[in-house]
């Protein structure tokens, strides 16, 4: 990562928001280079980089969560609080806390003032009411507006405050990439804590990445597979501290579980701390989980014992993964989810032979596009919708397709009756081998038992008319011809 | 009741906007009109000379430390002939927003009954360039549906008056601001009669007036009084009515035609500079 790097992912070449096509009609337009930048006409909610910030940070411990905003946009952030009460919960964490939030509460006298004296407020009361280690302060689209410098403030606050001041530039109109909250979180962590000073590296130990949306029996999944190749795991930055954080120059190698998540980030820790990284895909499904295994066993030089250890699970899991196909072979699969995972999880359903006829994710670029290779090597015809959670193209595109199953976030999908399985629930197995196995059985289970969703369709009407399904999904999809 | 003339005054940064709007109150004041001079400039110094000195308590800073309970009062002076004066006001230099204090100024004028039909002018003072959509709210929504820019001669100054016109026209568009002309607030360069009539022209306006200049009006300025009160008998007092005379009469009202830069040099190249040999005393 260059010096320069602003943290928005659009300035990055080829990454497309917008696009509705077929999976073998991207691949073919991606790879021509004939992929145009597009955007939408109407469009329903999107994340913001804010919330992503956020919630990439909130479970760290003695740390207290500054939103230099107006009281909103903090409003997104009890989905973050629930995660994070859930996870303690699963950790065995007695006495379960919330994530300490402030918000600065910018009103229309602070916009046309200036919000210092209201940041500065905010810092006081989190040192007073907490003695955190860690104080983050979050801009918003307000305070960006306006320009407070955040950065001079926190500087001069720095000098009187024992907690570690840390400025995180996530304005939420800066990028249409959510994802780009992760690296503003992680480009000031690299520059407040990490400060490019290198550690004595440890023998065996491994960053490893991972998002908010990872259970915590995914991350026992994870720490068990690298125990087997003899390698530590520093999990971050989920449920840690900083004194993990600031081990993380120690590592001997980096990888994530979510290919999107630390991407940047784990560039950066090459650049600046010389820690080698594999970047692959997320670990969902027998193929997926291969390689993500390979992936980091390559970096740290034990490819022939990953072999081993992959051909022993392989002859553990197989034969149940069979089972479990009898179930779901041929059935009719629409996938939705974030981008490292809605590709993962069409790789998946090829374990359990079933067949991909739609997917949703919000982001198209060159992983993406190696990705939709190998699918194309298995499923000839597919809808992909290139979209950050646009509810009106999808509802559509799942009434006209008719799938037999839906995997992804459910909230409209099952209002269609259909039967949903969520993978991004961030409580259950999901990942590596066994989770595949949960997993599998998950979607067969409902499957076979759609009744709640059905029920659920015959109260619950979606807010579209009728003639909107009878509508090209993509009519709002403009420009990029 | 007659319709109250809502005029926003715009012009480049120091080019005697606040001096000229205050000067030519003063003319129509005198004249038995009613006027009130809103002063969109974080510096608040739109009313210094209606008012003899800056005594005055801004919207915002009354806002700021008195929350909603603000009554009219307390923002509103009565200067010069009964003028009555408020200031926006603004946050200190290099922080907030000024543009957003402009709008939640001249909001709040609105809902506390400051327009009053016994009126028959409101000038907007506005700052420098129209820098964002702030500073565009006087000529929003139905407010201010005059503009005059004030100019002089100079390069940057016919450059912003330019860069104002395309800003009306913009709101010409959804409103029905229109622009009713050039006021030239001379500073003396060559030729700048001839200059100012060709560049309103082009602009598809006309020059309303021609303000001479006269050092009487800093004379004024330091003892805090527009020039008609401070020397009625001058000559650049009368200058002043006849400004008040030309605002009342006028009724040219038109969409700008702005210019590209290149036709802006064009015509400053034909005007600023023909048979006339290099002597730079000014």
């Amino acid at each position: 990562m260059s010096e320069n790097y602003s943290g928005i992912r659009e300035s990055r070449p080829n990454r497309y928001n917008d696009l509705g096509s077929t999976g073998s009609q991207a691949e073919k337009d991606f790879k021509n280079g004939c992929l145009k930048k597009a955007d939408r006409s109407f469009a329903q909610g999107l994340q913001c980089q804010q919330i992503n910030s956020m919630a990439a940070l909130m479970s760290l411990e003695d740390s207290v969560f500054i939103a230099h905003s107006p009281q909103g946009c903090v409003g997104c952030t009890s989905l973050a609080v629930d995660q994070y009460r859930v996870g303690q919960a699963h950790r065995g964490v007695k006495n379960i806390k919330n994530p300490r939030i402030i918000v600065s509460n910018l009103d229309q006298n602070n916009v046309i003032f200036g919000g210092e004296d209201k940041l500065k407020k905010a810092v006081g009361d989190a040192t007073l009411r907490y003695h955190p280690k860690l104080i983050f302060v979050f801009a918003s689209c307000a305070s960006g507006i306006i320009g407070d410098d955040i950065d001079a403030i926190l500087k001069k606050l720095q000098e009187e405050t024992q907690a570690l001041l840390i400025p995180i530039h996530c304005e939420g109109f800066k990028s249409k990439i959510c994802a780009s909250g992760f690296d503003a979180a992680f480009l000031s962590i690299n520059q407040y804590i990490l400060k490019k000073e290198k550690l004595e590296k440890k023998k065996g130990l491994i960053n490893l990445f991972a998002p908010v949306s990872i259970s915590y029996s995914d991350q026992k999944e994870m720490e068990r597979m690298l125990s087997l190749l003899g390698l530590q795991v520093n999990y971050i930055p989920f449920y840690s501290s900083l004194e993990k954080i600031k081990e993380i120059p120690a590592a001997e190698a980096s990888t994530s579980i979510c290919k999107v998540f630390a991407d940047e980030f784990m560039k950066t820790l090459y650049e600046d701390y010389k820690i080698p990284y594999s970047h692959t895909v997320m670990p969902i499904g027998v193929r997926n989980t291969d390689i993500w295994f390979r992936g980091i066993a390559g970096i740290v030089g034990k490819e022939k014992e990953a072999e081993e250890i992959i051909q022993r699970e392989h002859e553990r899991i197989l034969p149940l993964v069979e089972s479990i196909k009898d179930r779901l072979k041929g059935k009719r699969v629409f996938i939705c989810g974030g981008t490292g995972r809605s590709f993962a999880a069409a790789a998946l359903i090829d374990d359990f032979g079933m067949v991909l006829v739609g997917l949703e994710t919000p982001t198209y670029d060159e992983d993406a596009q190696a990705d939709i290779e190998y699918l194309n090597t298995i499923h000839s015809d597919y809808v992909i919708d290139i979209a950050n959670m646009q509810p009106f193209e999808q509802v559509n595109l799942v009434k006209r397709l008719k799938p037999d199953v839906f995997i992804g976030v459910p909230e409209w999908a099952a209002k269609l009756g259909i039967p949903t399985t969520h993978v991004l629930d961030m409580k259950r197995p999901t990942m590596g081998y066994d989770g595949l196995l949960f997993l599998g059985n998950k979607i067969a289970d409902q499957l076979e038992n759609p009744g709640f969703n059905v029920k659920l369709s015959q109260h619950v009407k979606l807010p579209y008319k009728e003639s909107w399904y009878e509508k090209d999904p993509f009519q709002y999809i403009i420009g990029g011809e | 009741m007659g319709q109250i003339r809502q005029i926003a005054i715009y012009g480049k940064g120091g080019i005697g906007k606040s001096t000229t709007t205050q000067n030519l109150t003063a003319g129509l004041v005198e004249l038995g009109k009613k006027v009130m001079v809103v002063g969109c400039d974080p510096k608040a110094d739109s009313t210094r000379l209606l008012l003899g000195g800056l005594a005055q308590k801004t919207v915002l800073d009354t806002l700021r430390e008195e929350g909603d309970g603000v009554v009219l009062s307390r923002i509103l002076k009565e200067g010069y002939g009964g003028t009555r004066c408020v200031e926006s006001g603004g946050p200190e230099p290099g922080v907030g927003c000024a543009g957003r204090g402009i709008i939640t100024s001249i909001g709040l004028l609105e809902n506390l009954g400051a327009y009053t039909e016994d009126l028959d002018y409101v000038f907007y003072d506005v700052l420098g360039d129209v820098v964002c959509g702030g500073f565009a709210m006087p000529i929003r929504e139905g407010k201010a549906k005059e503009i005059y820019i004030v100019a002089s001669g100079e390069m940057m100054a016919l450059y912003a008056a330019n860069n104002i016109a395309k800003g009306i026209k913009r709101y010409a568009k959804t409103g029905g601001v229109r622009i009713g002309g050039i006021i030239c607030n001379s500073r003396n360069v060559d030729r700048e009669l001839d200059l100012l009539r060709a560049f309103s022209k082009e602009l598809g306006t006309k020059l309303l007036y021609f303000v001479p200049r006269d050092n009487i009006v800093q004379h004024a300025e330091i003892n805090r009084k527009t020039v008609i009160e401070y020397r009625p008998d001058s000559n650049q007092a009368n200058e002043y009515r006849s400004l008040a005379q030309a605002i009342i009469d006028n009724q040219d009202f038109t969409i700008p035609t702005p210019m590209e830069q290149e036709r802006l040099e064009e015509i400053l190249l034909e005007f600023g500079l023909m048979n006339i040999k290099d002597d730079y005393k000014i």
